[in-house]
């Protein structure tokens, strides 16, 4: 598991790193600068594991950090870690738009919606197969509680370990690990059913 | 860029129907696109630049009106400027108040642009760039504000001390406050143009969460003078560090429960002014927005003609119609609510309406997990009200805090510490084993309570809650719901009895009071806010507080407040059902009368603990009128409570009082509810005659045993006079500033009072003598110093009448005195050689005794004897020397010549006896038909 994952990373990912920060002559309060830096990446991932396309969760990636930048004043540092911060300002965004798209449609992900969801697929045939299951995956995500949602959007979109995970959602480790465990029984629950619709 | 699995991982096992899912969820990569970022870095700078800092309201209520506090500005590397001195004009000209100061701020040194980089890198606490927030400024000279004098040009930001002072005493958290717990907290935030505050942070916290939190919302509410450049007003950062410093309380006191924190009378909050007028804020009922919820989960099925239709409150409390089977309805319920689950994933209201039907079924864990997902559906929807959502989450906390009882104080006995507890009358069939069974554990606790006791003490070893954390759970449900809806009732009482349980009095004060605040009055909290004054001694605040309850409240709940049933034995209780309320109103008064521990405060003390017992026991138990609470509203708080497991579900608590046998009751594990054992039962019925009600007065307001003696004489047939003798005890003497109420009443056979003699003495410790006529009717003298600086007590209390004073030849009480040689004729109660003293025996052993014989026949002498009775019950002839005499003797011919009254005074010598108490007794003996005649009165050899 962890192996495919570092080749996705090695194979995939054109590498072009940002203006280092302390190049920049940010206007930004530095701390948030060094935030942005450092979280916006499992920020979006998070988002993106939980909303229906990349623009969309790169409107509410924009979001938090907005909303993060104008609450800065309320982040007091004795009480969360600037991720879990982050990450509680994150959840929120993706909530509000979750509602918002209650009212407005639907909450599923088509197929031509997920180009950049990509799978560790070697061949043109087996990548569309493996979108397709991508697809399945995060539509049967959609129908969990909210709760289920936000653990697998955090360990899978994320990429969290369970410290990580119990430390944004201010729980145990170990009962990261039974919730997990649960989010991921009640998923497949949800997919084995919709596979005999 | 896509995600990357922390090289760290835990394991992680999994089975494999779900390692598959994992391995395919875990290779789903996020591709970003490689601008978004600096995209969106650029938007961020830009919308930072352009937006003014957002103004921000404090809502928060201005609770507390009076605190102890100060406001100080530290400095920062700079010296504080002396301009600074000139512009804030108050700044050094004022002496600084005994408890809250507040000096000049001093402000971080207005940078000049171009060494900006340099001093940023060099202060890497600095949170924020200065260049950020100084908006086209332009640099200040140095010299203006140097030395040389002011500039007028230039400024730096000003404020109100007055308002700022007022801010942080209001904002002093009263539980750190009341626990001596101070500290500082370094702030730095933005002054805007208009002198507003933005951008609060914190640079140093104090440690303590609140504090930082107070600091923060003491800044929200300053208002500055704009900070002006060139004559321009500016924006401006300030340090502003806040400091709480704690009154006479240590220095930082340890966070543990507070039993009987003395609070400052002023800190106690006036009452709310609508609460007069019966009327308070009830939160809005949760029943309406339920059902709407409920109706539309279930569609047709709830319209008229459907399955549920007229039936959704019923759903919504779990309450099977009438009519209804109950388990099959429940079962049907069930069905319709899990449909209405499926089809609406985002509404609550089946979610709680399920979860309280398996609650009612005894399905805990699916009752909770079922509250949980339906705190998550209604934090999904904004239409959701705050009510709602707290009633989910109170809900959660009452299925954890059943878990939580089932386990609370439950513990075990090994058998090994029961090995001196086998006493005679113990029945012999203890069973083998390593731990005592429940049943041997009963029957020993009515033969040989002592040695049971005394093993529970020392052997009990209480068992780890399984459910770990589950009350820590509990509060935090409790919690979460009053944040969701802070005038969430029953919620916040739940917290409130948990701070009464752990006696932590000031909190419970602080927390009560801003509870009532909130609602407006909720007598609930009123009730609470009156225990927790009544546990600190403040006992008319506390009779305050519950008077103004009683209004408020259900007439249900004001009756069983006043309900004093449980203190009576049946018959009287039937008796008192039978009155009518105003008569039962009457008797409770009266009941409380001959009970009153101290007479001179306007308060009965013995009925504000009955109400305090009494209302703790209404909010806990749910009723006066079940077994636990009886005997708590009878007996006050046990000692300590110990419960023992047995078989799948039954618990039995033991309550510790002390003495006798411990009170059992029987529960199941998670219940409430509980009935005296059958033992106990019996065993209390037989305590209630013994000791009807226990009275532990307050720990602020002792009833102290007064020292003193009161001795009778009868002056003519029918009245008697009474001589007092007492002194002012070393716990009232708080020094000769301080006065003490002394107060003689006298009451008759009901406890009335006839009447009431008052003067003030000085708290020192001296000898106090008065000398009062009591009239026919007195049946009792009480004599009482009340200290009201320490609000402490001291009374002494005998019986009025004489057995002599109703006519025939009688003798009066013994008036010990110190030794004196007064002559034969000099003998008088009145004479200046009379000095009584309590009733000690001096190292000497000499003691001085005058007495009074009445109406002795004329005709006869009669002989006079001393006599020192031990303990053990021998009597011993003492040696006397009667007054003009030289000679000590055993027996004094006297005669009474037909005079009325004859006053007779004797030293005796008790040097020859051992230290020990005794009864020192004078008879007078006559050969006549009267025999004998008696007076005695304890005393005391050193």
């Amino acid at each position: 598991m962890l192996t495919i994952r570092e080749e996705i990373v090695e194979s995939k990912v054109p590498s072009q790193p940002e203006a280092a920060p302390a190049q920049r002559t940010s206007t930004l309060p530095p701390d948030f600068t060094q935030w942005f830096h450092e979280h916006r990446d499992p920020v979006f991932r998070y988002v993106r594991f939980r909303v229906a396309t990349r623009e969309v969760a790169e409107d509410v990636t924009s979001e938090v950090f907005m909303k993060a930048l104008r609450s800065l004043h309320r982040y007091d540092a004795n009480r969360a870690s600037p991720r879990t911060w982050l990450l509680r300002i994150a959840r929120n965004a993706v909530t509000d738009h979750l509602r918002a798209l209650k009212r407005r449609g639907s909450l599923h992900v088509s197929l031509d919606r997920v180009p950049d969801l990509v799978s560790n697929a070697q061949s043109q045939e087996e990548r569309v197969l493996k979108e397709e299951r991508i697809q399945v995956l995060l539509n049967g995500a959609r129908q969990l509680r909210k709760a289920d949602q936000e653990i697998l959007s955090l360990r899978y979109g994320s990429g969290f370990d369970n410290a990580e995970i119990a430390e944004a959602l201010d729980v145990s480790p170990n009962a990261v690990a039974v919730r997990l465990h649960r989010a991921l029984k009640r998923l497949k629950d949800v997919i084995n059913a919709d596979d005999f619709r | 860029m896509t995600n990357k699995m922390n090289d760290n991982d835990d394991t992680f096992d999994l089975p494999p129907e779900l390692a598959e899912l994992d391995r395919q969820l875990s290779a789903i990569s996020i591709e970003q696109r490689c601008s978004f970022g600096p995209e969106l870095l650029a938007e961020l700078e830009r919308v930072d630049r352009e937006e003014p800092p957002l103004r921000k309201s404090n809502a928060r209520r201005h609770l507390i009106a009076a605190g102890i506090g100060a406001l100080l500005l530290a400095s920062i590397s700079q010296p504080a400027r002396a301009s600074l001195a000139r512009l804030i004009p108050w700044f050094g000209d004022e002496p600084e108040a005994a408890l809250a100061s507040i000096e000049t701020p001093v402000f971080p040194p207005m940078p000049q642009p171009e060494l900006l980089p340099e001093e940023l890198n060099g202060t890497p606490d600095l949170e924020v760039s200065l260049d950020d927030v100084i908006e086209a400024p332009l640099p200040l000279q140095p010299t203006a504000v140097g030395a040389a004098g002011r500039n007028d040009d230039n400024q730096p930001p000003t404020f109100d001390r007055g308002a700022a002072r007022a801010a942080i005493l209001a904002r002093y958290p009263r539980a750190l406050m009341v626990a001596g717990v101070g500290g500082t907290v370094d702030l730095r935030f933005w002054v805007t143009l208009d002198g507003s505050v933005d951008n609060v942070q914190v640079t140093r916290g104090s440690g303590q969460r609140a504090l930082d939190v107070a600091a923060m919302s003491v800044a929200q509410t300053l208002r500055f003078t704009a900070a002006r450049r060139n004559g321009v007003p500016v924006g401006s950062w300030v340090d502003f560090p806040v400091v709480f410093e704690a009154a006479d309380g240590p220095p930082l006191a340890e966070p543990t429960p507070i039993d009987d924190v003395p609070v400052p009378g002023d800190l106690l909050l006036p009452l709310p002014a609508d609460l007069i007028l019966g009327s308070y804020l009830t939160p809005p009922p949760t029943l309406f927005e339920a059902q709407q919820l409920l109706r539309s989960s279930l569609g047709q099925e709830a319209e008229f003609g459907g399955r549920w239709s007229g039936q959704l409150e019923a759903l919504l409390i779990a309450e099977p119609p009438a009519g209804e089977l109950p388990n099959s309805w429940r079962r049907e319920a069930a069905v319709a609510l899990e449909r209405a689950m499926a089809e609406h994933p985002f509404n609550p209201a089946p979610v709680l309406a399920l979860a309280r039907i398996r609650r009612s079924q005894g399905m805990r864990s699916e009752a909770r997990r079922l509250f949980e997902a339906g705190i998550d559906r209604a934090e999904l929807d904004d239409d959701i009200s705050g009510n709602m959502r707290a009633e989910l989450r109170y809900e959660l906390g009452m299925v954890i805090q059943e878990e939580w009882r089932a386990f609370a104080s439950l513990g075990r006995l090994p058998r090994a510490a029961l090995s001196d507890a086998i006493c005679a009358a113990a029945p012999g069939s203890v069973e083998s084993g390593s731990f005592a069974a429940v049943g041997d554990l009963l029957s020993l606790n009515m033969a040989c309570p002592e040695e049971l006791g005394r093993a529970l003490a020392v052997g009990f070893e209480e068992l780890p809650a399984e459910l770990g954390h589950s009350r820590n759970d509990m509060l935090r449900a409790f919690q979460l719901a009053i944040e969701a809806q802070p005038t969430h009732g029953r919620a916040n009482v739940e917290l409130l009895l948990d701070l009464a349980d752990q006696r932590r009095w000031g909190v419970l004060l602080d927390r009560s009071q801003a509870f009532v605040w909130e609602t407006q009055g909720n007598p609930h909290g009123l009730l609470m806010t009156g225990l927790a004054l009544e546990r600190l001694g403040r006992v008319e605040q506390a009779a305050q507080r519950f008077e103004v309850a009683m209004k408020v409240l259900e007439d249900d709940e004001v009756e069983a407040l006043r309900d004093i049933s449980m203190l009576l034995t049946d018959d009287r209780a039937e008796l008192f059902g039978s009155l009518s309320a105003s008569e039962q109103e009457d008797a409770v008064r009266g009941f409380f009368r001959t009970l009153d521990p101290i007479l001179t405060t306007g308060v009965n003390e013995r009925a504000i603990e009955h109400i305090a017992r009494a209302s703790y026991a209404l909010l806990r138990f749910g009723s006066t009128d079940v077994d636990p609470a009886r005997i708590w509203i009878r007996y006050g708080r046990p000692n300590a409570i110990r419960t023992f497991g047995e078989g799948g579900e039954t618990r039995t608590e033991f309550w510790d009082y002390g003495v006798g046998p411990d009170l059992t009751f029987r529960r199941a594990a998670a219940s409430r509810h509980m009935d005296l054992t059958e033992e106990s039962a019996t065993y209390s019925a037989d305590l209630l005659v013994q000791f009807p009600h226990f009275y532990n007065g307050p720990a602020l307001r002792q009833a102290l045993v007064l020292p003193g003696q009161v001795s009778r004489f009868r002056v003519t047939k029918g009245s008697v006079e009474l001589e007092i003798t007492t002194e002012v005890p070393t716990d009232l003497a708080t020094g000769g500033t301080d006065e003490l109420e002394l107060s003689i009443f006298l009451l008759d056979a009901r406890g009335n009072k006839l009447s009431a003699t008052r003067s003030k003495v000085s708290a020192i410790e001296q000898t106090i003598r008065v000398r009062i006529m009591a009239q026919p009717a007195a049946k009792q003298v009480v004599v009482e110093l009340y200290n009201p600086t320490i609000s402490a007590a001291a009374s002494l209390r005998e019986p009025v009448p004489l057995g002599a004073d109703l006519g025939g030849p009688s003798i009066s009480d013994l008036f010990i005195l110190d030794p004196a040689d007064p002559g034969e004729d000099d003998v008088r109660r009145t004479a200046a050689w009379v000095q009584p003293n309590i009733g000690l025996v001096p190292e000497s052993g000499e003691l001085g005794v005058l007495f009074e014989l009445y109406e002795m026949p004329a005709t006869e002498d009669f002989a006079l004897r001393v006599f020192l009775v031990g303990e053990d019950g021998t009597s011993q002839a003492v040696e006397f020397q009667p007054a003009g005499e030289t000679e000590y003797r055993v027996t004094w011919r006297r005669s009474a010549n037909g005079a009325y009254r004859i006053s007779e005074y004797i030293t005796v010598n008790l040097e020859r006896f051992p230290s020990g108490s005794y009864t020192l007794a004078v008879r007078a003996l006559h050969s006549g038909d009267i025999g004998e005649i008696e007076s005695s009165r304890p005393v005391r050899i050193r």
